[in-house]
């Protein structure tokens, strides 16, 4: 489909001169240069890590193993790593730098630095990746088959928690370059309220500093040393409370992004304003304060913890549900107000006036709706008494592929669709293929996360490579185990297949010589603006006092109790499996 | 002409897909059993249905014309 007034031989360079003085390229070449480089692995990160999913979904089905059984963890540990760690904060972080410099109309203040950071996260994710795959080369002795969730007592080769180290000191250079960015904007603005995306980005990266404390104390402390054999094994309790203290608020760090993406650029695609500018404020501000101080909550059936601490978490983790019907709320006003602006009536009849056939809305449309669903799943396993019923079930990836692998992942296809002509100058591929992918990835969905929800409350467990075993027969309460498994199966083919047409279109659209149209990269205002909202609410050191403060009460006394009962290191801790020895022997 | 347009029929039928998925498990609640594989059936039977309707009912604006 070609948009009337376009030139036959018209170069994407050209064109640039015909772009609007304020589309983002032109502005900020540079930065749009970073934000590519940022995707770009993003994207690579994603197509292997699909790669590793649709095996697994195969794999563990029992329909087809192509892989030995004995490497799944392996696949396993490269898939939620490489799509959950790597694809999820490489994206955010183009995200974050495109959201930042818009809104606050400058660059960041040296392009030495933000280079840096991005070579450091680079760095990090290459070792962790080396160390990962390295695990398929038998006649290599380096493996990391921990799983995303690092902990011990299962043990990796230094190089993968050294590049996880690397990988998260590169993000906290990033959030210092934010915060750099933004203060030089202060200077000039001393009076002005700070801009909306840049205040989605400031409080998110506070959150994330906070957090990151618990996996870097985590990995530099007790996992580095032990992989390289200098101190005995920790204490295995110890390191899962320290990775899920880190482990629960990564989850608003995908999230936010996403929520950055409905508020601010949803509003504009539905062709209306956000709904409220305040209320955008007090989520974020509610996510900073309530996403640390949770963490427990992973650990509702880890004995050594008492069942008051595990109370606390739950009755945080029931208000962190707040912000979310927040969001819900504020989004689906602003695109009814966009579709009332297109001319749309009536109770429901609004609907029809949304542009549908645009990716970057379904797509987002979509992920919010799946979002819902994954909330309600997420409520079954935040209550301590029914989460004994799911733990470690099928169910949980079932619930995670609807949060994290659908309202993240599937908001940041969207977003792309959006983004990427935007810091390339170059019009989308195909917008027909965008709109049949998002809508593959929804079924797909659909298929693979109904399955595994109802597969783990007939107590199939996750993780496993075969999970079938003779002297068990799972029970379901609607139709047969074996339909449940191509219903898995076959929504994970399909996810695949959308995950390769996703790619192909993105990577087209890089090469496209067709160039974008219309880029300005105004938003509209907020109908209720940030006049409105009170200014505590960007006093952002008291905001993180209080995190802090609310993270030293929920886990000084579960870190301290932990400590006392089994102390860092209890004796007769071993490692498994034992890799290192050999490597030390080598060196000595 | 068509009443729905490609892009409006891939919405309609993605959203039909959840609600056919979870047909036999809602009934499960009130003791009826449904297959997966019939709910499904059902389901795609449902969107030929919509199709031909598409396809062969005519618009308002062409009726009263
Ligand atoms: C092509 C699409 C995808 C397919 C077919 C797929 C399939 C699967 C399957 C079958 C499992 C369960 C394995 C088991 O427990 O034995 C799994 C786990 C997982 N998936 Fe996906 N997935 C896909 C996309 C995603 C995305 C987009 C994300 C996140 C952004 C994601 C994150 C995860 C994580 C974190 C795990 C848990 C790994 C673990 O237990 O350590 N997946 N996936
Ligand atoms: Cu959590």
């Amino acid at each position: 489909m070609s948009t009337p007034g376009e030139t036959a031989g018209e170069t994407v360079e050209s064109a640039r001169e015909m772009l609007p003085d304020n589309s983002f390229l032109i502005q900020y070449p540079h930065v749009s240069r970073v934000v590519r480089s940022l995707f770009l692995t993003a994207f690579v990160a994603f197509g292997i890590g699909a790669f590793m999913g649709v095996l697994q979904a195969l794999h563990r089905t029992g329909i087809a193993r192509i892989v030995e059984s004995a490497d799944y963890y392996t696949f396993l540990t490269l898939h939620g790593v490489l799509l959950a760690i790597v694809f999820t904060i490489f994206f955010l972080a183009g995200v974050f730098t495109w959201a930042n410099t818009r809104s606050l109309d400058r660059p960041p203040v040296s392009k030495r630095f933000t280079w840096f950071w991005v070579v450091t996260m680079s760095a990090g994710t290459a070792m962790a990746g080396i160390a990962m795959l390295a695990g398929l080369l038998p006649s290599i002795d380096i493996s990391a088959d921990v799983l995303f969730t690092f902990y011990a007592p299962l043990q990796a080769h230094p190089i993968f928690y050294i590049g996880l180290a690397v990988f998260v000191i590169g993000t906290w250079l990033a959030g210092i370059d934010w915060f750099r960015q933004f203060l030089a904007w202060r200077r000039e603005h001393p009076d002005e309220r700070i801009p909306l995306q840049s205040f989605m980005v400031l409080t998110t990266m506070i959150m994330w500093f906070i957090a990151t404390l618990g996996v870097a104390v985590e990995v530099v402390v007790f996992l580095i040393p032990w992989s390289l054999g200098i101190m005995p094994a920790p204490n295995p309790l110890l390191t899962r409370t320290l990775f899920w203290f880190f482990g629960h608020p990564i989850v608003y760090f995908w999230l936010m992004p996403a929520y950055l993406l409905w508020y601010t650029v949803l509003p504009k695609i539905a062709g209306g304003r956000l709904f409220s500018d305040p209320l955008a404020r007090v989520v974020f501000v509610l996510f900073l304060l309530l996403s640390t101080p949770v963490g427990i909550h992973h650990q509702y059936l880890d004995p050594g913890i008492a069942e008051g601490f595990k109370f606390i978490a739950m009755t945080n983790t029931m208000f962190l549900l707040l912000p979310s019907l927040l969001t819900a709320f504020t989004v689906v006003a602003s695109i009814e107000h966009g579709a009332r602006q297109r001319g749309g009536t009536g109770y429901f009849g609004w609907l029809k006036a949304l542009p549908w056939r645009d990716p970057a809305f379904t797509g987002m449309a979509l992920a919010g709706l799946m979002f819902a669903a994954g909330g309600f799943s997420g409520m079954v396993n935040a209550g301590m008494n029914i989460n004994y019923l799911v733990h470690n079930t099928l169910w949980v990836p079932g619930h995670f592929h609807l949060t994290v692998g659908t309202a993240v992942a599937l908001s940041f296809m969207a977003g792309a669709y959006w983004l990427v002509p935007r810091i390339t100058g170059r019009k989308l591929y195909s917008r027909p293929i965008g709109l049949f992918q998002v809508v593959l990835w929804f079924v797909g969905m659909v298929f693979m996360s109904a399955a595994m929800h109802r597969g783990g409350l007939a107590g199939i467990p996750r993780r496993t490579a075969e999970p079938q075993y003779p002297q068990v027969a799972f029970e379901t309460v609607a139709g047969s185990v074996g339909s449940l498994r191509l219903q898995l199966a076959f929504g994970g083919v399909l996810l695949f297949v959308s995950a390769l047409l996703f790619l192909m279109n993105v990577g087209l659209t890089a090469m496209n010589n067709k160039p974008a149209r219309g880029l300005d990269s105004a938003l509209p205002p907020a109908l209720s603006g940030p006049e409105q909202s009170p200014t505590v609410l960007d006093n952002l050191k008291l905001w993180a006092l209080i995190a802090v403060v609310l993270v030293i009460l929920a886990y000084s006394l579960p870190l301290y109790s932990i400590v006392q009962g089994a102390g860092l290191y209890p004796a007769g801790q071993e490692a498994s499996p034992a890799v290192i020895a050999p490597l030390l022997e080598v060196i000595a | 002409m068509s009443r729905l347009s490609p892009a409006s029929l891939l919405i309609v039928g993605a959203f039909m897909v959840p609600l056919f998925i979870e047909l036999p498990v809602v009934l499960s609640f009130v003791g009826v059993n449904l297959p997966m594989e019939v709910s499904l059936g059902m389901g795609v039977v449902a969107f030929a249905m919509v199709l031909v309707w598409s396809e062969v009912s005519e618009k308002p604006e062409a009726a009263d014309a």
